[in-house]
């Protein structure tokens, strides 16, 4: 009775909780930086008073749209990360680990560099961008799925997820080897992570997708919920297969291909966060467990954006989140053995 | 309701296990499924559980035909508990008997006060009131074989095939499972279809044994001399012999 009680008090309290601290980062976010702002600057901006000072430009232009991008990205990759674990149902599958990262940077390499090589300047378009990174991620996820028909055996599946990602690795290091300067540039900054690319031209862009992932995520909670039973359960329990594995592949590009379009690939976030939600709640029912991936990854990529600005000049996040998310996975699997 | 099949062949790809099945599974009754390995058992299970096609015949659910219903149609007609066992940390017992629920619920699978209270119940009839808030990777394996069972009742359905519930169990373990299905089966007029090796187990409590041998399936009531005399001769080789009465079986020296 007693751990019953224990857990039913503690979902809401934990919410309220995980709430208050992606509010209180995603502020903290906001002040901190290379130029440290005032709090009342922000109070006035946020009220819409425009003071025109300083300020109020890197307020509104700059920190906004980065601790915005820095939730959505975070929640996104989290949602894609918890959905990969479940349909692979292996804890250490994540949209980066299973080469779906590798894809998008695969598509975007042949879209900024072979794309420079032709006539046509389409290079600086962010829909092209956005477009090319979500086909190379999807397309990765495609072949996947097709492997995952054939080999049932999930470790396997990993195993190969891992090759194709090397295999796109590769590709990508051919085609730099023949890309002119300018776009190689453009393409090696987009590998290390950057949070600040996006600005609010490009969030219009970059939210509706995130949205549409995490609404269609929500919406095939029972499904997956089913999935974790195996295929066998999930069958008998009148779930349709092949259309809950294709919305989750939908949904996992629309998440990790279109924040990885903008941000670039950053690392660990899929893989790590899900098990800390499972943690925190003590639970795998999605109805939860996808809420609590939404502001647990929020929160940590808020805390990483935070760290970046620490050091004068700013550290690529893929750095950072993986300097976090590493070792938590190491704790994940000594702490289950 | 009634499960008939109609000359029912089963197989993988093109070789056919079993062919010509022609069987009968009522309502409230008990049916233990036995056999050699490898003679069809898990086939005929997954092909009925509509898990596998067959590759000819027909499966009849009262008058409608297996291949012929949706998922959510079949969801609620039969369930089943698999061989294979479940591996998801953090998932609590009663969250996974609730999934048993999700044919009875919508798109989103909102737990309504009758869901609840199945899912309650279900639990309860297994008795494992007391543990529904552990995680089933804390469970023993008799009492994770219960949560299973609890999860095809909450499914609801007027079948549930159980393929091997009573492997890697010890021997109290076993005779606890098959008198639980039992009691089951008479309880709630289920019908229940279970593949077991425990022979004495299986002829002392089944309404109905169907021995699977090389080339067909042996109906009959356990108290069946002839059937008894078939199981035993299915059975026994150099090693063993089967008290045909019991089904015991004995070491020859």
């Amino acid at each position: 009775m007693l751990k019953q009680k224990k857990i039913y008090n503690r979902t809401p309290l934990l919410f309220a909780a995980l709430s208050f601290l992606c509010i209180f980062f995603f502020i903290l976010d906001i002040l901190f930086g290379s130029v440290s702002i005032p709090l009342t600057e922000l109070t006035q901006a946020l009220w819409g008073k425009n003071t025109n000072s300083t300020f109020y430009e890197i307020i509104i232009n700059f920190r906004i749209p980065k601790a915005l991008t820095a939730m959505l990205a975070g929640a996104s990759l989290a949602v894609a990360g918890l959905l990969m674990q479940t349909l692979f149902r292996n804890p250490l599958a994540g949209p980066d680990v299973l080469g779906v990262s590798a894809g998008a940077g695969l598509g975007v390499a042949l879209f900024v560099m072979a794309g420079s090589l032709l006539p046509l300047s389409i290079s600086g378009n962010g829909w092209g961008l956005v477009a090319s990174a979500i086909t190379g991620g999807i397309g990765i996820l495609l072949i996947m799925l097709a492997v995952s028909f054939k080999i049932r055996n999930s470790i396997s599946l990993l195993i190969i997820g891992i090759m194709f990602g090397s295999m796109a690795g590769a590709l990508i290091s051919v085609i730099q080897n023949y890309s002119n300067p300018d776009a190689l540039k453009l393409f090696v900054v987009w590998t290390m992570g950057s949070l600040s690319a996006v600005s609010w031209a490009y969030m219009q862009i970059l939210a509706p997708l995130v949205l549409l992932g995490l609404l269609l995520a929500l919406l095939i909670q029972k499904q997956l919920n089913g999935l974790l039973l195996g295929e066998h359960y999930a069958r008998g329990l009148g779930i349709s297969i092949t259309q809950i594995r294709i919305l989750i592949i939908i949904a996992t590009g629309l998440l990790a291909g279109a924040v990885t379009a903008f941000t670039g690939p950053i690392a660990f976030i899929g893989v790590a966060v899900p098990h800390l939600a499972r943690g925190l709640f003590r639970s795998s029912n999605h109805q939860l467990i996808i809420p609590a991936s939404i502001l647990c990854g929020a929160i940590l990529l808020l805390i990483c954006d935070i760290i970046t600005q620490i050091s004068i000049y700013t550290i690529p996040i893929n750095a950072i989140s993986a300097l976090f998310g590493a070792p938590l996975i190491i704790w994940i699997i000594i702490k289950k053995k | 309701m009634l499960l008939r099949t109609n000359k029912l062949a089963i197989g993988y790809k093109k070789t056919a296990v079993q062919s010509g099945l022609n069987l009968q599974l009522d309502e409230g009754e008990l049916v233990c499924l036995i056999g050699a390995n490898g003679c069809g058992k898990s086939t005929l299970l997954r092909t009925l559980a509509g898990l596998q096609k067959q590759l000819g015949g027909e499966i009849l659910y009262g008058d409608r035909r297996l291949e012929l219903l949706n998922a959510n149609e079949r969801a609620l007609i039969l369930s089943f508990v698999l061989a294979e066992s479940i591996e998801v940390d953090q998932l609590s017992v009663f969250d996974l008997v609730f999934t048993g629920r999700y044919p009875h619920t919508g798109w989103l699978g909102n737990k309504s006060n009758l869901d609840i209270e199945k899912t309650e119940h279900a639990i309860a009839m297994v008795q494992l009131s007391h543990k529904k808030n552990c995680f089933i990777n804390e469970l023993s394996d008799g009492e994770k074989q219960r949560a299973m069972i609890a999860k095809a009742l909450a499914q609801d359905t007027p079948f549930v095939i159980l393929d091997e519930p009573t492997a890697h169990l010890d021997l109290p373990n076993r005779a606890a499972i098959i008198l639980l299905l039992r009691k089951l089966a008479k309880e709630t007029n289920k019908a229940f279809l279970l593949s077991t090796h425990d022979l004495d187990l299986a002829i002392q409590s089944a309404d109905t044994i169907w021995l699977m041998v090389e080339n067909g399936i042996k109906t009959g009531q356990a108290s069946n001399a002839v059937l008894l005399e078939n199981i035993q001769k299915a059975f026994s080789s150099d090693d063993i012999s089967i008290d045909p009465k019991t089904g015991a079986c004995k070491l020859t020296r």
